[in-house]
């Protein structure tokens, strides 16, 4: 049994370490997934930033606070990995081979979402897949409102093709 | 704004309960891993004097049965060479705590002692940090010098370190009398991060008892205030 997070905030209710890591762990491991372009990488990087959050014991002001805190901390530790590792990330060009290592279906958009620049993946994912604003998304990687802008317009130009058709 | 492509695309990557299950597995084997022995570190040419925290004091919880309480205590040197174990009283007496720094960690002294009836064996765990031990050389109830580096803190000239070696035990120790012996110095250990002492430390204590009940306490160190850190002339 994982015992629960220390407790030091008033408010809320006492959380415990697996509540929180079932609920987010789907996320985490998607956008993980994502940097890292396949599944034993994003395993590892899903684990690690879980493991950061097991250590540092923290109490979150509200649900939302919880999931912004775990989504920069799987992206900071994806982009760790990518900076750090001497290897090369899997060519997306293979994807079928990923496709059968993963057992996830990668269509196109997936796929092209997976070759974007780090810095312009975690804002495609959050603005149309979360579904948070620009300044949220600001907020949330603790970025000017500016720089997000520019990311979400560099990243729509290169999924030119992919995003007709998008919601009103 | 949410985009019905994106999302799709990203739904399709749903992972299932036995990932979930050996993700989990991952991370709890990580928080478990041990750190390798350090190797020996040279002996000291200066000391680098850091202030930083005040120890903090230990939880002290009488009850009724199987009463036991933690402890902190100090080695003192008397005038005649022996030691001698004082308890600390950490919340009323003015105490400056004490670390040593060498390339990757940072040992903290700390002494804790379970005292209480009945106890069979004390279990202290820690996320924060790690545990690494020294035992001090004695003769005829004296401490042996000779090469050894040590470290005495305080107006009461404690004892707080014993040469540069250390034994890491990992995230986990488990004493009982036998081994909770007067020789026996303790440490948290952490990664040496740019020299900087944590502020807190958080130690879990489960107390078995001869007739198998347990008891669980935690404490919280408190490294805020003064404090002495010895570096490694390499640091």
């Amino acid at each position: 049994m994982i015992e629960p997070l220390p407790a030091r905030g008033e408010d809320r209710p006492e959380k415990s370490f697996e509540e929180i890591y079932r609920q987010h762990f789907a996320m985490v491991y998607r956008v993980c997934f994502s940097y890292m372009k396949n599944a034993a990488d994003a395993e590892d990087a899903a684990a690690d930033a879980f493991l950061k959050l097991l250590k540092n014991g923290r109490v979150f002001q509200s649900a939302e606070h919880e999931k912004a805190w775990l989504l920069r901390t799987a992206i900071n530790t994806c982009k760790d990995y990518l900076k750090h590792w001497r290897r090369s990330c899997a060519d997306i060009a293979d994807y079928e081979n990923l496709q059968s290592a993963s057992s996830f279906h990668i269509d196109e958009t997936l796929k092209a979402v997976m070759e974007l620049p780090a810095h312009c993946k975690a804002v495609i994912y959050l603005y149309y897949y979360e579904g948070y604003t620009t300044e949220e998304i600001a907020g949330l990687l603790k970025k000017p409102h500016a720089t997000i802008r520019y990311h979400l317009r560099e990243a729509r130009n290169l999924l030119r093709g992919v995003l007709e058709n998008e919601e009103p | 704004m949410k985009n019905r492509k994106i999302i799709r695309a990203f739904d399709a990557i749903q992972p299932d309960k036995a990932l979930e299950a050996r993700v989990l597995n991952k991370i709890l084997q990580k928080r478990r891993r041990k750190r390798p022995v350090l190797k020996t570190a040279v002996s000291l040419a200066t000391a680098a004097v850091i202030c930083l925290a005040m120890f903090g004091a230990p939880l002290l919880t009488p009850r009724a049965d199987n009463a036991f309480s933690i402890k902190a205590y100090a080695m003192e040197q008397q005038t005649d060479g022996s030691v001698a174990l004082r308890e600390v009283d950490l919340i009323n007496l003015p105490h400056v705590w004490s670390a040593y720094i060498d390339d990757e960690n940072i040992y903290l002294n700390v002494r804790l002692k379970c005292e209480g009836e009945n106890i069979k064996s004390v279990d202290f765990f820690t996320d924060d940090a790690f545990f690494a031990k020294q035992y001090i050389k004695m003769k005829n109830g004296k401490i042996v010098t000779g090469n050894v580096s040590m470290l005495y803190v305080g107006e009461s000239q404690t004892l707080a370190m014993y040469g540069t070696d250390f034994e890491i035990v990992g995230n986990t120790l488990t004493l009982d009398q036998d081994t909770m012996t007067d020789d026996l110095l303790l440490f948290l250990g952490t990664e040496n991060i740019e020299g900087l002492v944590p502020s807190a430390m958080t130690v879990h204590a489960a107390v078995t008892f001869d007739d198998g009940e347990t008891r669980e306490e935690t404490l919280v160190l408190d490294f805020t205030d003064e404090g002495v850190g010895i570096k490694s002339p390499a640091q």
